[in-house]
């Protein structure tokens, strides 16, 4: 649909309704106003100006409630949500070819999760540290353990043998006379964790990390703890 | 405004870590995504509650699916909240529409038009309409749009952040307002 107005118009209409008609000399607002095609493409395109200020406003309240209320929503939930889609029979097979290479890491976090706040917060109440033997066989949290001169760069745990779904770390501040804060978790196959000196430096002296070994189908078998301060 | 860019950035980040398999990355998306169910809730009330608790939580559910499977076309334009906030959006208005709800909400529309202020029209655009509309719109033009009103950004630092000119960005944003109404004038048609 070719437009009536000479060339200039587009140019000018394109000016009057990014900044409004101030931003456009004497003659090309005169031309402008006196031009009916622009006149009326510019009621229309106003209208709709404002109705994108409502849904951003709308988008705005929405989001600025979404943050304040963000605590009443369990942490957990997505991780379970997805969980239970993948994992339901009705699930379309294109989602799942598309997720494949999550699936995995998914499944065994949202159950994970689902045992996971349990353990940890009776976890946290412990100062000394805590191990597990299973069989004769101890599951312990090797290092960081106490005073750790070298920092927090690297985590050791012994071996499970059940842990066929890996090990989960979390890092957990322990400042005294402060609420514990999660710092840092993840899942590994292998028997240690290393983290960069720039994702650890930042957290407090005073830390206490858990490590949990997870069965195959991401269920908790063992869990060990320690605390453990640096000295800088 | 501007210095909002760096958690754009993060934020796409966090989506590239995550797609290229990052555990640690999926459960820190996973957390974030813990807004999803309260972007619905909000939406559900401010519609005058058409979901019961049990459809909104089936909901949730499925967008949450839905954003994952799109994962991919986030492109960091805007925070990824307000990213999710768009899926939920849609989502929601689709199963309120699938509901046969959709009279309620026009009801709903029209008493906010009676009661909202004269340079405020609501409902001479309709927000469903708006939102296809919206989708319709690509590259560099959806950009210009979200940027200028939800992101509240100036064309100055419009043009910064998507390395334009300042008149580039004004001609986008003109000729994606001349789209969008293109496609509300379709949808109208099309849609009774």
């Amino acid at each position: 649909m070719s437009s009536p107005c000479p060339p200039t118009h587009e140019a000018w209409q394109a000016e009057w309704l990014a900044r409004g008609p101030e931003g456009l000399s004497t003659h090309a607002r005169a031309e402008l106003e006196a031009c009916p095609h622009c006149r009326g493409e510019r009621d229309q395109l106003g209208a709709l100006q404002a109705a994108l200020a409502r849904d951003a406003d709308d988008e705005r309240e929405a989001l600025d409630e979404v943050r304040r209320r963000l605590g009443e929503v369990d942490p957990r939930w997505a991780l379970e949500a997805y969980a239970r889609r993948v994992r339901a029979p009705e699930a379309g097979a294109g989602s799942r070819t598309l997720l494949a290479p999550l699936l995995g890491v998914l499944c065994i976090a949202a159950s994970i999760a689902l045992l996971f706040l349990v353990p940890l917060a009776r976890q946290r109440t412990r100062t000394d540290g805590a191990d597990e033997t299973h069989l004769g066989q101890r599951f312990e949290a090797k290092s960081p353990r106490g005073r750790t001169p070298g920092g927090f760069g690297r985590f050791r745990w012994s071996k499970d043998t059940r842990a066929e779904g890996g090990y989960r770390v979390t890092v957990l501040s322990n400042e005294p006379g402060t609420e514990h804060r999660k710092l840092h978790s993840s899942i590994v196959t292998a028997l240690e964790l290393v983290l960069p000196p720039e994702l650890t430096e930042p957290w407090p002296d005073h830390i206490e990390w858990t490590v949990e070994a997870l069965d195959a189908g991401g269920n908790q078998v063992a869990v060990a703890s320690a605390p453990a301060w640096r000295e800088r | 405004m501007l210095q909002d860019s760096g958690d754009h950035q993060d934020d796409l980040r966090l989506v590239q870590r995550v797609l290229g398999g990052e555990e640690q990355a999926t459960e820190e998306l996973l957390l974030r995504l813990r807004c999803l169910p309260l972007i619905l809730s909000v939406r559900n009330r401010k519609l005058g509650s058409p979901l019961d608790a049990a459809l909104l939580e089936d909901l949730a559910q499925e967008t949450l699916l839905a954003v994952w499977q799109r994962l991919g076309s986030f492109a960091g334009t805007s925070r990824l909240e307000a990213w999710v906030y768009r899926f939920c959006l849609h989502k929601h208005l689709a199963q309120v529409r699938n509901r046969g709800r959709r009279q309620r909400i026009e009801a709903i529309e029209s008493e906010a038009l009676e009661h909202a202020p004269a340079d405020a029209p609501r409902g001479e655009v309709d927000d469903e309409r708006l939102q296809r509309s919206l989708d319709e719109l690509e590259g560099a033009r959806a950009a210009v749009v979200r940027l200028k009103h939800y992101e509240d950004l100036t064309f100055d630092e419009i043009a910064t952040r998507l390395s334009i000119s300042p008149n580039t960005a004004k001609t986008h944003y003109y000729r994606a307002l001349k789209s969008l109404r293109d496609s509300l004038s379709r949808f109208a048609r099309r849609v009774p």
